[in-house]
């Protein structure tokens, strides 16, 4: 009761209201439709207005207060080429109807506590309504009573976001894992498929899968186990690819390609992990040395510079620039762990690279000075027009996605400015991004909801620069992310699919001999 | 009395014979295997098991060893599905016309199935898909066309294939010798339909594969989990899902060589047979000292301190998991600095067990680190074990522990969703509900006798947990919260086991703000000995209040000369912390 008179504080009841509604409706039918399609419009009408009489909202209490939208979908930027954004009310309503409504369209949807918007009907909403607004009427039954919530709008970004994302789907554990799988979501409509089951590779580690200039052709992940390599896929040719070479400190870890695809920057890494004991933190995982590489995938040869593999610095989330001639990384002087774990901060640095010679620059410039700055950053992307540098900022350490603290920042590379995204950012861990082939939009996970579980989040860049609010991935159930209990890690995007599936990887794994990198 | 009603009198005794040992006997095996599982009713769950060959079968299983959470209730699923495999077997047998003689050798599949499930790693789901077989076989038995038979074993194959996995082979196979036997068909038909069979029996797990199923070919082909670790399946159970098949054709023919079908000498002959044979069996089955395990963790979990205290009473434990839940035991009735020597301790390993990567050692450690106040570690814990679980289910006791201590932190919202995952389940539903309605209200959750203590005790400055460094993490756990008596009388325990009295006296003074009576009396027996080895002239007075009964057990127990496992020494001085000290390695 308390809960209700909450929701319905300031609320004007109107019997008429429903039949307003639809009077409103009516009138705007007629007045915006063609005559060619007047026809087709009166047709709606009539439907809704059956819909309404028989058993629809009457005695209708209006509330000034937004409805309990989960996932929150409330004023969100959406691309036209998103699926539709299934949402359910939290306060357990008997029924729900909702009305979503373009300058000349609209859909009306019905539910108990929960909706599922018509695919068809809603992408021809959403191309007919790009950059424009859809508005959103949610009225629910709840303790049976109706209410109407205060409408809210989805702004429909004429700028398409790149159609496919793959991430690793995993338990967000500590050092154990079980089933880890690596999938590809078609974000315009429900369609997930997996490309990479470590049940079919003998239950090994499987790290995140990234793509090469947002293309499906391009793409590589590190498999680990006994068999494993990092998996290279070049136009669907699947090499395997052992990236240790004498004197390196570990396999390759985080990487980027080179815009070419012939390079992929790498860090190798000494990892330790280690458990905080205080409620509000989790892991903490650290590197007790890193260094940086470039492999070249045609002659697999490995390329270095010794200052890139100093004993007195830590070198890692390296990435190239769009146009690949420089290799962005982050950096930090040695301290002792995990002592001094709170004193370990990285910077932003660049250094240049010539790809046709194959060679590192020998200068290392510092773009975001940690002392200065007063935290460490982690996990480097460069939007592929070339004018913005998204990355994650902690308090400390490298591993974000265990600080609470962790937010996203997007620095304008021409002229320095740093945003610090606060429209983004949530509450919890905001990390591991990636940017859609238009750099109109930017992917991140992020443990808002809940802390511990992680979910791709979409967020719009106007051309202005201005990040909008962002929203999660939307899901044909959208229940479905209450009992998943799998974390989305390193969503990243691609406007094509990639050309592999888990079957394919389970042949490499067992089948194929790792190449060499010298 | 008459055979047909014998063989239904040995079915009923063979059912009770099973209930009696696993509901009395054996009953924590059950109880253990329920925690591993978390049967939900969604229909998510069901598409997850209906999603791959055999899922039926470990859907159905994993629905009835939720009730396992009561052992007498699993005893019962146990018994009638034994059961229901003897009797599938004799009536099938029965068809093949053996003779109603050879009744008790049906039960050697049903027996040999009761010998796996001793162990805990083999599941329901196995003896669920080899009672689906057994049903089919009996329905494709009843029928008498030869035409209909043979149509249904291609309408089954299918069907089968997906209820139980690769075990539909044994229809085709009974079929086929059937088929022979019966001699109702042409030699071509019979060889037509043969390979039909056969092809449709290749292809359907293959083209599964193949077009949709992303598991491995094995895993494909086997489909029903009977062990708990896909990758390994036992040969032991091939031997006895072929049993079932083979068992009805060699009654069959050994009916040949019988003429009479009432001997009375034949039937009591089978019956020692299977009762000593079963007996040998089950009695190289079972692990009781696993079951003894299980029993301790079962009540830990359960938090029946006084009753494992009762347990160790009885028959003092001597593995570390159980002494581990014998300690905690000891700790939660106050009763750790006092008793802790009346029963056998070898080192730290039975007070605060390392992390192992499995899903026993954890969960069983990670109780120490609950009631301890280490809510983070115990969270971990809870995590990994499920984590490490081989058959990737979820464990409806890490899914409580995680949604307890996420309380116990103040992260609410994730400890709402491990709570609405258990509103599904049949048994945590009302645990669930309730935790839901104490977590809205942060004066409930302060009241409530174990998280509202436990908020107090657990650590509020941040540090990186070190296993190795249990005792300095105790000190610390303590330092916080001075009323934390389980942390004091562990971090006491960590230097009486590790015989560093250093520290021991160094930490002792901390026992101040606990408010003990009396000293308890390993703790004098410690002060004790310090003091008499460091004082030798004897010129100054303890400053403890040592009593008088605890000096001269001292005086005698080191006039006493000897080895440490002579009668006397164990008799008079095992309950001693002296005893640990000198002679326990």
């Amino acid at each position: 009761m308390n809960h209700r008179v909450k929701i319905l504080r300031e609320v004007v009841v109107a019997n008429q209201n429903v039949r307003d509604f639809l009077g409103n409706m009516a009138m705007k039918l007629l007045c915006e439709t063609s005559c060619f399609s007047l026809c087709n419009s009166v047709v709606k009408m009539m439907f809704v207005f059956v819909l309404y009489s028989c058993g629809g909202p009457e005695n209708v209490k209006i509330s000034l207060e937004y409805p309990p939208v989960y996932p929150d979908y409330i004023n969100v930027s959406i691309p036209q080429n998103i699926a539709p954004l299934n949402f359910l009310l939290r306060n357990h309503p008997e029924k729900i109807q909702v009305s979503i409504k373009g300058k000349a369209d609209s859909i009306m949807v019905r539910g108990n506590h929960k909706i599922e918007i018509p695919q068809e009907k809603w992408s021809s909403l959403l191309s007919e309504n790009a950059n424009d607004s859809l508005l959103v009427k949610v009225f629910a039954q709840v303790n049976a009573e109706w209410i109407l919530y205060k409408s809210f709008k989805w702004y429909v970004k004429a700028d398409k976001v790149d159609s496919y994302l793959s991430y690793r789907l995993i338990e967000p554990g500590y050092e154990v894992w079980n089933k880890i799988q690596i999938a590809e979501r078609n974000v315009e409509n429900f369609d997930q498929r997996i490309l990479a089951d470590n049940n079919l590779t003998s239950g090994s580690c499987m790290n995140c899968h990234i793509h090469g200039n947002h293309d499906g052709k391009l793409s590589m992940f590190h498999l680990r186990g006994e068999k494993g390599g990092t998996i290279l896929n070049k136009n669907g040719q699947l090499r395997k690819i052992n990236t240790r070479a004498k004197g390196m400190l570990s396999n390759a870890v985080y990487g980027d390609f080179h815009p070419s695809g012939r390079y992929g920057v790498f860090s190798t890494n000494i990892i330790i992990p280690e458990l905080h004991a205080n409620r509000s933190e989790r892991l903490e995982v650290y590197d007790t040395a890193s260094d940086l590489v470039v492999i070249d995938f045609d002659s697999d040869k490995v390329i270095t510079k010794p200052f890139l593999s100093d004993s007195t610095t830590f070198e890692t989330f390296p990435v190239f620039s769009a146009d690949g001639k420089w290799i962005y990384f982050c950096s930090a002087p040695k301290v002792t762990l995990p002592d001094s774990i709170k004193s370990l901060k990285y910077s932003i640095c660049k250094v240049a690279f010539d790809a046709e010679k194959g060679e590192i620059g020998n200068n290392v410039d510092t773009l975001w000075n940690a002392r200065k700055m007063g935290g460490s950053v982690c996990h480097l992307k460069a939007s592929p027009d070339g004018n913005y540098l998204l990355y994650t900022v902690v308090d400390y350490g490298t591993f974000p996605i265990w600080h609470r603290e962790a937010d996203l920042q997007l620095m304008n590379l021409k002229t320095g400015e740093i945003d610090k995204l606060n429209q983004v950012n949530g509450p919890n861990s905001d990390s591991y991004h990636s940017w859609s082939s238009n750099s109109r939009w930017f992917v991140f996970a992020s443990k808002r909801d809940d802390g511990i579980y992680g979910k791709p989040y979409f967020c719009y860049i106007d051309a202005s620069g201005k990040a909008h609010k962002p929203f999660v991935l939307p899901q044909r159930d959208p229940e479905a992310y209450d009992y998943m209990l799998k974390s989305f890690n390193i969503p990243d995007l691609s406007a094509t699919p990639v050309p592999f599936d888990a079957k394919d990887i389970e042949k490499v794994y067992w089948v194929q001999a790792a190449e060499q990198v010298k | 009395m008459k055979y047909f009603s014998l063989d239904k009198l040995f079915s009923l005794v063979f059912g009770l014979v099973v209930f009696w040992f696993f509901a009395f006997l054996y009953p924590f095996h059950l109880n253990y295997q329920e925690q591993y599982q978390m049967f939900l009713f969604s229909v998510d769950y069901f598409r997850s098991f209906f999603a791959k060959p055999g899922g039926i079968s470990d859907y159905t299983g994993n629905f009835f060893t939720q009730f396992y959470f009561y052992s007498w209730v699993g005893a019962i699923i146990i018994a009638v599905s034994l059961v229901l495999l003897q009797r599938a077997v004799w009536f099938i047998s029965r068809k093949l016309e053996a003779k109603s003689v050879f009744f008790p050798l049906s039960a050697i599949p049903s027996l040999m199935y009761w010998g796996l499930l001793c162990d805990e790693n083999y599941l329901l789901g196995g003896l669920i898909a080899l009672l689906w077989v057994a049903g089919f076989i009996t329905t494709y038995s009843i029928l008498k066309s030869a035409k209909i038979r043979m149509l249904f074993v291609w309408i089954s194959i299918p069907v089968l294939f997906w209820m139980a996995g690769g075990a539909f082979l044994l229809l085709l196979l009974f079929a086929f010798v059937y088929e022979i036997l019966k001699r109702e068909s042409k030699i071509a038909e019979l060889s037509v339909w043969f390979v039909i069979s056969a092809i449709l029996s290749y292809a359907i797990p293959t083209l599964c594969k193949s077009l949709f199923l992303q598991y491995p070919l094995r895993e494909v082909w086997i489909g029903t989990n009977y062990f708990r670790f896909p990758v390994n399946i036992p040969i032991s159970v091939g031997i006895i899902v072929v049993s079932v098949v083979v068992i009805p054709f060699a009654l069959y023919y050994l009916s040949k060589f019988i003429r009479k079908d009432n001997s009375k000498t034949l039937i009591a002959g089978q019956l020692i047979v299977i009762v000593l044979g079963g007996y040998f069996l089950i009695s190289h089955s079972a692990d009781m000292s696993k079951e003894e395990v299980m029993a301790y963790d079962f009540n830990c979990r359960m938090r029946r301190w006084d009753q494992i205290i009762a347990m160790a009473d009885k028959k003092t434990p001597t593995t570390p998991l159980s002494v581990t839940c014998l300690n905690l035991a000891l700790a939660k009735e106050d009763l750790l600095g006092e008793r802790m020597f009346n029963y056998f301790q070898k080192g730290i390993g039975g007070l605060m067990p390392d992390f192992v990567r499995d899903y026993t050692i954890p969960m069983i450690a990670g109780e120490v680190y609950y009631h301890l106040g280490f809510v983070n570690t115990a969270q971990r814990y809870a995590f990994e074990a499920m984590e490490a679980l081989p058959d990737y289910q979820k464990s409806s006791r890490a899914i409580m522990r995680l949604a307890e201590t996420n309380i116990i932190n103040g992260n609410y919202a994730v400890a709402e969703k491990y709570l609405h995952l258990l509103q599904k389940t049949f048994y945590y539903k009302h645990w669930a509900n309730n935790a839901l309605a104490t977590m809205k209200d942060e004066k409930l959750i302060a009241q409530h006798p174990e998280w509202g203590t436990l908020r107090k005790y657990r650590t509020q400055e941040d540090f990186l947990f070190s296993e190795g460094e249990k005792e300095m993490m105790l000190g610390v756990l303590f330092k916080q919260a001075r009323t934390n008596r389980i942390a004091f009388e562990y971090l006491m325990a960590c230097t009486l086991l590790t015989k560093d009295l250093k520290h021991f006296l160094q930490y002792f003074p901390l026992s101040e703000s606990l408010n003990y009576r009396a000293i308890p009396k390993s703790y004098q027996e410690a002060l004790y000995y310090a003091w008499v080895t460091t004082n030798k002239d004897g010129s100054r007075d303890i400053p403890y209040p040592i009593s008088n009964g605890v000096k001269q057990r001292f005086q005698l127990f080191q006039k006493m000369p000897g080895q440490a496992n002579t009668p006397s020494y164990k008799n008079d001085y095992s309950d001693t912390y002296w005893y640990y000290l000198y002679f326990v390695n």
